[in-house]
């Protein structure tokens, strides 16, 4: 009974529920789909940089077309340019406008889309961020600002579209899962002395920590749960 | 006595200090420029227009103080650059920036998310997020000479808590809480401090709305554990220079409710 438990926390948890995964990374919103649909949902995935409302738009509508509605929006995105590592005195000013500009409008894009398909019935946003963004790191002044520009966004969007029954959260993953070349980049360390964090021993993957965390917040049971921030770190920074 | 008058607690914190204060035509940034001014800092209070700039010089100079104004519009780079140079011209060094300039009205204007379009996001961040980063890289070199420079943006609690009347701010402003983590983590080495302060202050917009809508005046001023607004030169000013002086130089990486206690959740 336990065993099943560990195998399949919360299964179901999102049955007969339709999801839209958009993410920028190929990898990443593979793993997260493949976790909704463990928990019962159906998934379309698609691209998170639209590049204009009409597309996010659209992109959001075809993708509830074929999945006959929408209940769940799970959302990560930040441009390329954002995710290399450099000094900020040698960022070159297309890249600063590339990684904060162009990945906060994507965000905004993104965000007004969900909303077109769920203000009448309500449902649930999930932006994934670099859980990092928390304590900022040296090399990525862009991504962090526009992370956690995306993290404040999210709450004022939870404030306003909370009377339409929508609830938006914002889930912080490890920096090499957000997106592979970020691993490499100079993550400020916690400073414990005793073992090693996470205290968990592990980062919490994609298609099953992370993914069972979304379907959570997807789910009924996180009917109380909005514009709140969620560090899945497996124990790092312990923050707040 | 009152906090306004007699010798301040902060004079000569900031002898021979050199700075430039963006926004510095009125509010928080005109409070700023007169409390580094005050405490013994060459000031350069600039702002998109210079005659709000001219008059935060001469309230200076009124007091003995030390400034000049300059018009600088921090969404444009090189005007930025010209800044730094003239300062650098002039006094031979800058120690402080202060990172106040926003869009002005556009920031407090009400909006729903749903109707933000590209360009309400554009014009509010070429002078928020463009203009940090503006500063940042105009300033580092002379900074990093100071060898005790300090980097301050002026953030808001909105950037902590969100904000249905603002998400444009307060987006804007969650993301100077990464910038800010972020270069301060990249500059120690080079001995200059990255800061923000997030102040609530009565200000001359903020008196306007808070004239139209009393009601919200008493239940706003009722959530501050200390009773009242803030003064921007008084309490905020104040707040900067003591972030600027050595008193605080081991400070960095923080955003710094200055705000009564309004915001206690960090």
């Amino acid at each position: 009974m336990v065993e099943s438990v560990i195998e399949s926390p919360g299964a179901a948890l999102l049955a007969g529920r339709r999801a839209i995964v958009a993410s920028a990374g190929a990898a990443l919103g593979a793993a997260l789909a493949d976790g909704l649909r463990r928990h019962g949902a159906r998934v379309v995935e698609t691209k998170a940089a639209f590049g204009s409302r009409a597309a996010a738009e659209a992109g959001l509508a075809d993708a509830a077309q074929e999945l006959g509605g929408v209940d769940l929006v799970v959302h990560a995105c930040a441009d390329a340019a954002a995710l290399v590592s450099r000094p900020l005195a040698s960022l070159a000013a297309e890249d600063w406008q590339a990684a904060a500009h162009r990945g906060m409008l994507d965000s905004l894009y993104g965000l007004q889309a969900a909303h077109a398909q769920l203000r009448e019935r309500g449902g649930v946003v999930v932006t994934v961020g670099p859980s990092g963004s928390l304590v900022g790191a040296p090399g990525l002044v862009a991504l962090m600002t526009l992370a956690e520009g995306q993290r404040t966004l999210i709450k004022s969007a939870a404030r306003q579209w909370g009377r339409h029954g929508m609830r938006l959260n914002w889930v912080g993953i490890a920096a090499r899962h957000y997106a592979p070349g970020l691993g490499d980049a100079a993550w400020p360390q916690t400073p414990e002395l005793g073992p090693p964090p996470p205290a968990l021993g592990r980062v919490p993957e994609p298609p099953t920590d992370v993914a069972d965390v979304i379907a959570w917040l997807g789910s009924d049971g996180a009917r109380g749960v909005t514009g709140a921030s969620f560090n899945l770190d497996g124990g790092d920074w312990m923050l707040p | 006595m009152s906090a306004t008058t007699g010798m301040s607690s902060e004079a000569g914190l900031l002898s021979g200090r050199v700075a430039i204060v963006t926004g510095a035509g009125a509010g928080i940034g005109r409070g700023i420029a007169q409390a580094l001014a005050a405490a013994g800092a060459h000031v350069a209070a600039t702002g998109r227009r210079l005659g709000p700039c001219d008059e935060t010089l001469a309230s200076i100079e009124r007091e003995g103080g030390s400034a000049i104004a300059l018009e600088v519009d921090v969404s444009e780079r090189a005007a930025v650059d010209r800044a730094v140079e003239a300062v650098v011209r002039r006094w031979g060094r800058l120690d402080i920036v202060v990172q106040n300039a926003n869009a002005g009205e556009q920031s407090s204007h009400p909006i729903a998310l749903e109707d933000v379009t590209a360009d309400d996001w554009t014009r509010q961040a070429r002078v928020a997020w463009d203009g940090n980063f503006h500063c940042a890289q105009a300033a580092f070199g002379p900074l990093q000479a100071s060898g005790r420079g300090r980097f301050i943006v002026l953030g808001s609690a909105f950037g902590l808590h969100g904000a249905a009347m603002n998400p444009i701010y307060s987006a804007l402003k969650g993301g100077d809480r990464g910038f800010v983590k972020s270069l301060a983590r990249e500059w120690g080495r080079h001995g200059i401090t990255v800061n923000a302060i997030e102040p609530a202050a009565m200000t001359e917009p903020a008196q306007v709305f808070f004239d139209q809508n009393p009601a919200l005046r008493d239940l706003f001023i009722g959530m501050f554990p200390l009773g009242r607004m803030g003064e921007p030169r008084n309490d905020i000013g104040r707040a900067v220079v003591a972030l600027c002086s050595d008193l605080m130089g081991y400070v960095t990486g923080q955003n710094l409710p200055v705000d009564g206690g309004l915001y206690t959740a960090l």
